[in-house]
């Protein structure tokens, strides 16, 4: 049987008082594409932090291609890329300098390197940026960039959260080819987002989080058969995650 | 306009006060305590100064310097602010979080350039209220003046922060508009570490101006008229000392025509700045909003001009799979190059020279050592120091003290510098510090990375420093390899001190690179040098001392010295590099 390439177990992340991520468990496949969905505050990006060994869970645990982010950092964190929701980057490198520092991290080779740094600005189109100091970076270029250093290493598990968030419309269907090719190379992909078109359209499987617990997990079909309807993904989120109150909407406009 | 200004106004003072109110209370009272006592402190010392300088002068009033004082203290207040209103109307009028919102609102874009300048009047009346007032108040009482003195002060030091904060302002929008916006904020930082040096260097070096000076006569009635030419300037502040002494002294009428001229021209001045700047801050606010980034030219990697590749064109499956190529050279300096630990070595020594406020914290430190090496070299004689080592080499000859006196400068001189870089290497991460801590390299690795981007110019730069101390003083050469292995052995211990302190102080959420250096660490630190320095350097000198006053162990000594130097220096760095690691998994996990 295949290793998966994620796996958590009962994490759980706990804040005071406030139970950020409660008792999370689930799988994902190599070659298999995740969306993560659920409202502001509900846990998407603290879990995405637990699987990639930013925070220490209080509890349970995460394992990246049969290592322990927590007992084998190291080898954990080789083998997967990870793409945060603000790409705070060294404002004082350049593109170039900061993927050749990437590439250092992550032990590649420096020709092998090189070459790829060369190629990831070309498909992500920052060639002629490759020189200007990240500072002066817009946030889609920041977030391609991002993309790219994640790239760097050719991971096998790929963590992006809210990855689209603030691209224009050519480099959201950039990034959203890259992660197709990237699947059908068996690339393990869990992603957050709240554009729920593109979970639908691209996801393997869907993940719902509701005030840090996983509320419903499956493919489209196995959703919609659990809340036995057609209706789309946006109907199933509204429903599960609690939607009643934008019935209010019309009056609050009114 | 003016609801609009109370709303910011009153939006600023809510979130300085909710910033203030959230915080951590063991940190709320600690900022409490050390605010407390810096201010405390300044109204002793202001007290003093006006105390002592109304009691002089009332003992010897041909000085005739009565009537000068209040306006030099207000005109010095004065400057001070101006110095920090450009600081401060740069933060607030350009790189304010809320910018964006408010200048996108429907709030009059005057009122948002108002309420961002008196932002900074806390700050203003705070330094004036701390360093004005008690001299002032002090001075008064001294000089027994009358009550129309008092209150006449309370309008003086409330319309001293005008004309400053005003010019201030404007300044800062007119090189807004020759110079990129960001770049002035560097430069502005170097400057103010230029000034803090330059200021730390006369004071240090007062003997010697002394002595140049001392053949140009500087009589006390040359003084005097210098004094009294400046002070009579038709400068506002100065106006108004001289109207709050008139009325000290009952002299109402002219008391009263100087203060209205004095509070006329400094609102007036005011209102003028405001006014001119509003006019240019959209623009100035506008340009920033577009500038470019900086190009840098250096190193452009072969190919990257090519054309670019149309929307998903290459697939990311071929990225990088034709250089998979072998033959890659196994030679130690190309491992070297690409471990993680030089990686982030030489990333360090990218960022730092490219920030100027980042820069700027190593200038003080580093302008000592032109400072030291000209006084060794050029005092007649080489000092008390050399006197000595002179001496003792009358006594034992084989002991080249002067080597180990000046190796101990080198060290000292050298380590300040660098012990910046390794105090905040993790802090220097700021928020980018989740590409480290995602990054497979281990807590060891960034430790040792963080340790070889401060010794490695450490290395060089004391090494320099000691060769040129070694030709100028003529060592011997087993004079000069002790003393370099000396500073190399309590360096690298200090320095991995530093690395292993800087952990658990370590500040990730800092905008100017100032503030990532921890108090706490700092002077954990410190008191850590005192130690290696004394015990390690004691052990190093074990030999000489040995050669002095007991020749016979003298060979032993040359053994145990230096074994148990690397001995102590070890178990320090290792102890400090533990609680680092043992430590560095809590960063960042807020």
């Amino acid at each position: 049987m295949e290793t998966p390439a994620v796996q958590a177990q009962n994490l759980r992340k706990v804040y005071g008082k406030l139970e950020a991520v409660a008792d999370a468990t689930f799988t994902l496949q190599p070659g298999e594409i995740v969306g993560f969905l659920g409202p502001n505050g509900a846990g998407k990006t603290t879990t995405i932090k637990l699987l990639t060994g930013l925070l220490e869970p209080t509890a349970g645990r995460a394992v990246i291609l049969g290592h322990d982010i927590q007992k084998e950092p190291i080898a954990a964190k080789a083998s997967f890329g990870y793409v945060p929701d603000t790409p705070n980057l060294y404002g004082k490198l350049t593109g170039w300098e900061f993927l050749k520092f990437m590439a250092r991290l992550y032990r590649v080779p420096q020709d092998r390197a090189e070459h790829r740094a060369r190629e990831l600005l070309r498909l992500l189109q920052l060639s002629d940026a490759a020189t200007d100091l990240l500072e002066g970076y817009s946030h889609g270029m920041q977030q391609k960039i991002a993309i790219a250093a994640a790239l760097i290493h050719d991971p096998k598990v790929l963590f992006l959260d809210e990855p689209t968030v603030g691209l224009d419309p050519k480099s959201a269907r950039l990034i959203k080819d890259i992660l197709g090719q990237l699947r059908d190379r068996g690339t393990a992909i869990f992603f957050s987002t709240h554009i729920l078109e593109i979970a639908e359209r691209m996801c393997d499987r869907v993940m719902i989080i509701n005030q840090g617990r996983i509320i419903a997990s499956g493919t489209m079909a196995e959703l919609r058969a659990g809340e036995n309807t057609t209706a789309s993904l946006e109907d199933i989120f509204l429903a599960l995650t609690g939607g009643a109150e934008y019935t209010a909407i019309a009056e609050v406009l009114e | 306009m003016i609801q609009d200004l109370i709303l910011l106004v009153g939006l600023q003072s809510q979130t300085s006060w909710n910033q203030f109110w959230r915080m951590k209370l063991g940190r709320k009272l600690l900022n409490i305590f050390v605010f407390g006592l810096l201010v405390v402190m300044l109204i002793f010392v202001s007290g003093a100064v006006g105390l002592g300088s109304g009691t002089l002068l009332k003992r010897s009033p041909e000085l005739q310097l009565e009537s000068l004082l209040p306006g030099l203290i207000l005109t010095a207040i004065a400057l001070l602010l101006l110095v920090s209103s450009f600081g401060l109307a740069l933060g607030s009028l350009f790189f304010s979080r809320d910018l964006d919102l408010l200048m996108s609102a429907p709030v009059s874009r005057r009122a948002v350039f108002i309420s961002k300048i008196l932002n900074g009047f806390t700050t203003y009346y705070l330094l004036v209220f701390a360093l004005a007032v008690p001299a002032l108040l002090t001075y008064g009482i001294s000089l027994h003046y009358g009550p129309f003195y008092f209150i006449f002060m309370l309008v003086a030091v409330l319309g001293t922060p005008m004309l400053p904060a005003g010019l201030g302002a404007l300044l800062v929008l007119l090189v807004a508009r020759v110079a990129p916006v960001r770049r002035v904020r560097e430069v502005l930082g170097l400057v103010a570490a230029l000034f803090g040096t330059s200021c730390a260097l006369i004071s240090n070096t007062a003997s010697y101006w002394t002595r140049q000076l001392s053949g140009m006569d500087p009589t006390l009635e040359g003084l005097l008229k210098l004094i009294h030419s400046f002070a009579n300037l038709p400068v506002p502040s100065l106006v108004a000392g001289r109207g709050l002494v008139a009325a000290g002294q009952g002299s109402l009428l002219p008391a009263l025509g100087l203060m209205v001229s004095f509070l006329l021209v400094t609102f007036g001045f005011f209102a003028g700045c405001v006014w001119l700047a509003d006019r240019m801050y959209a623009t100035g606010w506008l340009r920033m909003q577009g500038a470019g980034s900086t190009k840098r030219t250096h190193r452009v990697p072969a190919g990257l001009a090519a054309p670019t590749a149309p929307t998903g064109a290459m697939p990311v499956a071929s990225v990088g799979e034709q250089a998979d190529a072998p033959g890659l050279s196994r030679s130690l300096r190309r491992e070297i190059g690409a471990a993680p630990f030089f990686a982030i070595a030489l990333k360090d020594w990218r960022i730092i020279p490219r920030d100027l406020r980042n820069f700027a914290q190593f200038l003080s430190p580093l302008f000592l050592i032109p400072l030291i090496y000209i006084q060794l070299f050029m005092t007649p004689g080489g000092g008390r120091g050399q006197t000595m080592a002179q001496m003792v080499n009358t006594y034992a000859p084989g002991v080249d003290l002067s080597s180990i006196l000046l190796a101990g400068t080198v060290l000292m001189s050298t380590i300040f510098v660098f012990s910046r870089i390794a105090q905040t290497g993790i802090s220097m991460e700021g928020r980018s510090y989740w590409i480290i801590k995602a990054a497979p390299i281990s807590g060891r690795e960034l430790l040792l990375g963080k340790f070889v981007g401060a010794m490695i110019p450490f290395i060089l730069l004391s090494t320099l420093l000691l060769v040129i101390a070694a030709i100028v003083r003529h060592f011997s050469l087993g004079g000069f390899l002790y003393g370099w292995f000396g500073i190399l052995l309590l360096g690298a211990g200090m320095l991995a001190m530093d690395v292993g302190v800087s952990v658990p102080w370590a500040n990730l959420e800092w905008d100017d690179p100032r503030k990532m250096h921890s108090g706490w660490g700092g002077l954990l630190a410190f008191i850590g040098y005192i130690f290696i320095g004394a015990l390690g350097g004691s052990f190093l000198a074990l030999p000489y001392i040995a050669e002095l006053f007991l020749p016979f162990i003298a060979p032993v000594a040359w053994l145990v010295g230096p074994f148990f130097a690397v001995g102590f220096t070890s178990l320090i760095a290792a102890l400090s590099l533990w609680l680092g690691l043992s430590r560095l998994h809590k960063v960042g996990e807020a």
